[in-house]
């Protein structure tokens, strides 16, 4: 008996057509929610040293690595290198939501005028290690990690 | 085969556990001793947790800061510190050790530190002027200030000055001047005391030279001069010479006066001040505890 709305067999289609493209939709528009960590985009060294700020204004407990590499601009793309000899301070911590960080930088080797460094900032959220209950037994958990690659340029 | 009763084999089998246990090494990292971090950054048995570098400002406040590597170990709970640096910052001697922890740190110098792991910044406060470098700053502080005592126009402020001041009796006091920032040149005619002119001039930053002369008052002049910790002045007034200065000497402050006036003052640890004076034809000796340090500029005595 057709009632002028769709059939099973259809509403059966286009759920199974809109369910994959809603999860697409919410993995391209979740990590910008998720992670709102922030960086200074351009560092300035001075005499081989520099200070700069790492922000959490996530909600969650952050876990940061950093290191500080050589890197060039292929066809638009940054490209990385080896990493430059340098104390990254801190290399490896976590922080809070609404926390701040500073990092110091000291450049061992010897600095050209005029030369650019990257230094790459990993964040990735902590993991629990016991989720929260849910009713069903079932957790998902979709992890993000964020990855800024930043010039530190000697004037 | 006879058997042994169950409560002596449990207590064998404990015993011998025990002894394996304190034979062998500890399965954790815990906190390193301190004589081992006494020796050297490198030289330290490396903690089960890798041990991160760390770029750390130490600061004195209102002194100054310094930028050292130290050394983040056990995840964070133990910080080393090289000591020279430090020691230097803070005014004291070479340190017996090259490398302190913090609670090392916080026991020599005996005053309030802080360890700010998200600035990366150690703090130490010495509001009561205990370390060797806070005594000097005051003590520069003071030179300044007794070279700027007789100046009566900041520096840097610079035009003409009138004032004129009348009472009930209707005596009158008129005062015109004019400043150059640097040097100030004033003359006032009061209805008691008469006429009188002033000079005062500022040739460089830390000297001061005043000049002046009055009706019915003798000559005076004046010449302040700060030297970093040393201070000195020579002041005439007609017909008499009078030459005083004080200078510090590590712990020890000195204050003499050609108007056969002079005041040792050892400063001792935390807040211990011991003054020997003499003034005329007395002699005094004090001795004083607490946050507020005796003047070594005023003469001990009984009062």
């Amino acid at each position: 008996m057709r009632n002028g709305g769709l059939g099973l067999g259809a509403r059966r289609w286009l759920g199974s057509a809109l369910a994959p493209a809603g999860i697409a939709l919410a993995m391209l528009t979740v990590p910008a929610g998720v992670c709102r960590a922030q960086v200074q985009p351009v560092v300035e060294l001075k005499d081989g040293y520099a200070t700069t700020t790492l922000w959490n204004r996530s909600t969650e407990r952050m876990r940061v690595s950093v290191e500080l590499r050589h890197g060039e601009v292929v066809d638009g793309k940054v490209q990385l290198g080896s990493p430059v000899d340098a104390v990254v301070s801190p290399r490896v911590f976590q922080f809070g939501p609404e926390e701040t960080q500073i990092l110091r930088i000291l450049v061992r080797e010897r600095v050209e005028p005029g030369a650019v460094f990257r230094l790459v900032t990993l964040f990735e959220p902590v993991v629990p290690e016991k989720p929260a209950e849910q009713p069903t037994g079932v957790v998902t958990r979709l992890d993000f990690a964020t990855r800024y690659i930043t010039k530190v340029v000697a004037p | 085969m006879r058997t042994l009763p169950r409560a002596r084999a449990l207590a064998l089998v404990w015993c011998a556990m025990v002894c394996w246990i304190a034979s062998g090494r500890p399965a954790y990292g815990g906190t390193i001793a301190a004589s081992r971090l006494a020796q050297s950054l490198r030289s330290a048995e490396p903690a089960t947790a890798a041990a991160e570098t760390l770029l750390v400002e130490v600061r004195l406040e209102g002194i100054g800061s310094v930028l050292v590597l130290a050394e983040s170990r056990d995840e964070g709970t133990v910080l080393v510190l090289p000591a020279a640096p430090i020691f230097k910052l803070v005014g004291l001697r070479e340190p017996p050790i090259a490398y302190m922890t913090l609670e090392q740190l916080r026991e020599r110098l005996g005053v309030e530190v802080v360890w700010q792991p998200r600035q990366l910044a150690l703090i130490v406060f010495d509001p009561n002027q205990i370390l060797p470098a806070s005594r000097a700053r005051l003590d520069r502080l003071r030179a300044a200030a007794l070279v700027q005592s007789g100046l009566l126009f900041p520096q840097g402020l610079s035009g003409p000055l009138f004032g004129l001041t009348r009472d009930d009796r209707g005596a009158t006091f008129l005062d015109l001047g004019y400043s150059l920032g640097w040097a100030t040149l004033r003359a006032s005619r009061s209805s008691l005391s008469g006429r009188a002119w002033q000079a005062y001039v500022t040739p460089l930053d830390h000297v001061q030279i005043s000049y002046s002369e009055a009706e019915h008052r003798p000559r005076y002049a004046d010449v302040r001069v700060a030297l970093g910790h040393t201070w000195a002045a020579m002041i005439y007034q007609q017909p008499n010479v009078q030459l005083s200065g004080a200078t510090v000497l590590g712990p020890l402050v000195v204050f003499a006066s050609t108007e056969n006036r002079y005041v040792f003052t050892w400063r001792g640890p935390q807040t211990l001040n011991v003054q020997l004076g003499h003034a005329g034809e007395r002699s005094a000796l004090g001795v004083y505890f607490g946050p507020l340090a005796p003047s070594p500029l005023m003469i001990p005595g009984v009062r």
